[in-house]
């Protein structure tokens, strides 16, 4: 027997010495792992998801300063403890030791099997009993031993405190929780189940329909300019035609004589002058809209910017309804028809997409950015 | 030197009516072997399938953009010297220096006229 309790049973005003191996705890009766009950009479410790009836105190009077837990779920309610080293077991059932003061002190053994109160020897007419010393070394040691005690007993105290704070967090959290989950459920399951995606798909029909349209008057441009190029073709071939035609007849008639033949060329050429005038007018007009054609090219990129435009936007809605997504997820709110896109996410496209898309801020506003003769000067200085 | 309108062209870009646009202007200044692409992983398997003399190029596009088609171009052997023209809304200093350090022909700001790619498509030739 190396270490025992000696306590004073509470309203007995008597001294009791438990041995090591029939305490199991002893607590403060703040303690903030310890909740007391009362069944009837009986007085009740729960500790740790476990019971002990206090034995030696009834329930209608008052709490005790400690308790001590006892094998067998039972405990003792008591007015204050002692530590005692050095045992010895004495011939009357009593126990002998050493406080941490250098006191001796004798004790009746705590029998379990007895009703407490029955018998017992005062401590101080048992201290009377025995003269044994103990050295200032031992009673060092003694200290040391109390200390650490003591200080197990801290942060066992401590750990119990904040277990117990932490749980009432985790209860606080639990609760703030399903009240989010009250108040956000219908408003935020509307918007990642429709709003959003409604808006990302207006988007891209809006970039479908533009590129649509944007075919369609490239088309028209296209079949104009055909057009154009083949009518340029036909009046270069007419014209051609024309002249060679005014060539043969000046040969053919070159054998009635140089100045009827002059005559005659001259003539031919004043009657045929509205027709050539009027094919070269024709000319000019089929190549203006030629070129107009072709300048259709320049404010038909208004697609393409666009399009890059609203990809921007598309992709922000996107990244929105995954965070929405992922916040009905974390909070656990339901959606039946919750399900993952099959194509990637924004983030997922970026990091695909590698690392110069940092650089790319898409189309530049009115007077942003570098217009193709800043880019000029600038290509030209590099 | 004049412009050899008998080279293949790739005009690469993810709309459609770029390529469309861009290849308009192109058969208009008389080139007729015009190819597209339409991001520049695509357009990497059809430069190692046929020969290209010129890459017109959009930057910003999905799965690969346009400078790191620039990167992979220059850093082939076999593709290294093919002329690669830029044509991108991206109008910012830092995208300019950005697409000359890769190896960038010339560089052509959206929206563009036809005078704008015959003019570059001269000078780069012309080098």
């Amino acid at each position: 027997m190396d270490l025992a309790v000696a306590v004073t049973l509470r309203r007995e005003k008597q001294r009791i010495i438990l041995v090591q191996s029939q305490v199991k705890q002893i607590l403060s009766s703040g303690a903030p792992a310890l909740k007391i009950t009362s069944v009837g009479d009986t007085l009740c410790l729960h500790v740790q998801g476990e019971t002990a009836e206090v034995i030696n105190l009834n329930a209608s009077l008052d709490n005790a300063p400690f308790f001590v837990i006892l094998e067998g779920q039972r405990a003792l309610a008591v007015d204050d403890y002692e530590f005692l080293f050095r045992l010895k077991i004495l011939s009357n059932g009593c126990v002998s030791g050493w406080d941490v003061n250098g006191n001796k002190l004798i004790g009746k053994l705590f029998d379990p099997q007895k009703e407490q109160g029955e018998e017992g020897t005062p401590i101080k007419e048992a201290c009377k009993a025995d003269s044994e010393s103990i050295s200032t070394t031992e009673l060092d040691s003694l200290k040391e031993i109390l200390k650490r005690l003591k200080k197990g007993e801290f942060y066992e105290a401590l750990t119990m405190e904040l277990s117990e704070r932490i749980r009432e967090i985790a209860d606080e959290m639990i609760a703030c929780r399903r009240d989010l989950q009250k108040r956000i459920e219908p408003s935020i399951v509307g918007l990642a189940k429709n709003e959003i995606p409604e808006t990302s798909n207006e988007l891209e029909g809006i970039n479908d329909t533009l590129e649509k349209s944007t075919m369609k008057i490239l088309d028209i441009s296209e079949g104009v300019l055909a057009e154009c190029m083949n009518r340029l073709e036909e009046l270069d071939r007419i014209y051609s035609e024309l002249c060679a035609g005014v060539e043969r007849l000046s040969t053919e008639i070159s054998a009635v004589g140089p100045e009827q033949a002059r005559g005659i060329k001259t003539g031919v050429f004043t009657d045929l002058k509205p027709l050539v005038d009027m094919i070269a007018r024709d000319r000019k007009a089929f190549e203006k809209i030629r070129k107009l054609s072709m300048n259709m090219t320049e404010p038909l990129c208004f697609q393409d910017l666009v399009g890059q435009r609203i990809q921007r936007i598309v992709n922000l809605v996107k990244t929105m309804e995954k965070r929405v997504q992922d916040l009905i997820t974390s909070l656990g709110l339901r959606i039946k028809e919750y399900e993952m896109e099959s194509s990637l996410h924004p983030e997922e496209m970026a990091t695909e997409l590698g690392e110069d898309r940092s650089l790319l801020k898409g189309p530049q506003g009115e007077g942003k950015g570098l217009n193709q003769n800043a880019v000029d000067d600038l290509l030209a200085s590099l | 030197m004049a412009l050899d309108t008998s080279i293949k062209v790739l005009v690469v870009d993810d709309f459609a009516t770029m390529r469309r646009i861009v290849k308009g202007v192109l058969k208009q200044l008389g080139f007729k072997n015009i190819i597209e692409a339409e991001d520049g992983t695509a357009a990497l398997n059809e430069l190692r399938k046929e020969k290209v003399g010129l890459i017109v190029s959009d930057w910003n596009m999905p799965k690969m953009t346009g400078l790191e088609l620039l990167k992979e171009v220059r850093a082939d052997e076999e593709l290294k010297s093919i002329p690669f023209i830029m044509v991108t809304a991206e109008g910012q200093k830092e995208n300019v220096i950005e697409a000359v350090k890769a190896g960038v022909s010339n560089y052509i700001v959206k929206p563009f006229t036809p005078e704008t790619l015959s003019e570059k498509l001269e000078k780069v030739f012309q080098r």
